[in-house]
């Protein structure tokens, strides 16, 4: 199976690609934030200077700050999970549902920012403020779903548990490690931006 | 089984209770009775905010927020005949839990349609979709519970109790209670777990949607 055989499968078969993740993990990690880093770089700064979108300097820095924006939530994200995850699922079932989560996270944000390009453009551009918001919150919506609900199938293959168990502890563990990786992310991305970038 | 006993089984142990219940026809009788008691009881809940937080921002802000959403202020009809001033308590308490019945009622509808968008082999019903969500909601009354609790705490942690009590909400409204959906549907249906899941996430985006509507303002109140 090539990897985009696998994404394919992954985002229309998602309880199917389990295994398969178990074996490639660590390739389809670095696929991941090797096509995230730049699109996310993309979405956050050069959403603020999309004017001056053919300086080649705001083109290193939205990688850079990609890279930075897209691991640091991750890593927070991850931390928060593995810390909640060994409260309430069995210690050794904690390391593969965190790679389960912790993929389908990245996956998920890949998709999403993917989709915001182009909306944000055409909003910067019409200066229509509303639209990007409005589309922004809708995707966040969305994209936690798509967390949760995949991260769910993928740790109930896993644990052949009850499902309202996994169902249970896998929600509270990515609930709140959302809850404060985002915290952490929006302090951290107000910081780069006011400070660092501008 | 008694309608307490049910009551509590529906609290305590969901997954034996929804495996009865699809054993059995669906009695929208008692699963109506259980959807009013739990609007009745959540609307309590919001009543008794301004004691919890010793000010009307719970109240005051359910108010704005269910006079300006889109749903209500098309199917609204001024339920008594004429408007409600702001201190004739118990005809808004009654306005009130209407309102929370007519968002159940759109909840279990959107979820429905969704579910018979998704389905694989096994055909949804109606009145099991409306039973199995009205059955659900029966845990928000250990909200109403707890936010009993809550007003003794305001006196022993006045600094936290509130940031304890929002989380408390929060996993009820995101955690506890879309699970339990999940799982009754999952008694009654075919559908795989992660689109039962999604049967959950498709209201609560659509109703975000309708709440866009009229509050722009708060949205791009961010931005400015």
């Amino acid at each position: 199976m090539t990897t985009l055989e696998f994404m394919k499968n992954l985002i229309r078969h998602p309880g199917q690609t389990v295994d398969v993740l178990k074996e490639k993990s660590r390739l389809l990690f670095l696929v991941l934030i090797a096509i995230n880093a730049p699109i996310f770089g993309l979405v956050w700064v050069a959403g603020h200077f999309i004017i001056n979108l053919a300086a080649p300097i705001i083109w290193i820095f939205s990688i850079i700050f990609g890279l930075i924006a897209l691991l640091l939530p991750i890593g927070i994200f991850s931390l928060t999970y593995f810390s909640i995850a060994k409260l309430v699922l069995k210690e050794n079932e904690v390391g593969r549902s965190l790679k389960v989560t912790t993929f389908y996270y990245l996956l998920a944000f890949t998709v999403v920012n993917m989709l915001l390009i182009p909306i944000e453009i055409v909003s910067l551009v019409s200066h229509n403020y509303y639209l990007i918001v409005y589309i922004y919150d809708i995707s966040h919506l969305i994209l936690l779903f798509w967390i949760v609900a995949l991260s769910v199938q993928g740790v109930q293959l896993l644990r052949k548990d009850s499902e309202f168990r996994t169902l249970m502890k896998v929600s509270i563990s990515i609930f709140t490690a959302y809850i404060i990786g985002t915290l952490f992310y929006l302090r951290a991305a107000e910081i780069i931006v006011n400070y660092v970038i501008r | 089984m008694s309608y307490l006993s049910a009551l509590k089984n529906s609290i305590l142990h969901p997954t034996e209770f929804y495996s009865d219940l699809n054993k059995t026809e669906p009695n929208t009788i008692k699963a109506l009775i259980t959807l009013l008691l739990t609007s009745s009881l959540i609307i309590l809940t919001i009543f008794l905010g301004p004691i919890i937080y010793g000010s009307d921002l719970i109240y005051a802000t359910f108010d704005y927020q269910t006079n300006t959403f889109i749903i209500q202020q098309l199917t609204t009809f001024q339920f008594f005949g004429y408007y409600i001033s702001s201190n004739q308590y118990l005809l808004l308490f009654f306005d009130k839990i209407f309102f929370v019945m007519k968002m159940w009622l759109l909840f279990i509808g959107f979820i429905y349609i969704t579910a018979w968008v998704f389905q694989e082999n096994k055909r949804i019903r109606l009145t099991k979709t409306f039973e199995v969500i009205a059955w659900s909601s029966s845990l928000l009354i250990v909200l109403a519970g707890i936010t009993a609790v809550f007003l003794g705490l305001r006196y022993l942690i006045p600094l936290y109790y509130h940031y304890i009590y929002y989380f408390i909400v929060v996993a009820f409204f995101f955690i506890l209670f879309p699970s339990y959906i999940v799982l009754g549907l999952g008694k009654t249906t075919s559908l795989s777990l992660f689109r039962r899941m999604g049967l959950i996430f498709a209201p609560i985006i659509l109703f975000f949607i309708l709440w866009t509507v009229n509050h722009s303002e708060i949205l791009l109140g961010r931005l400015m």
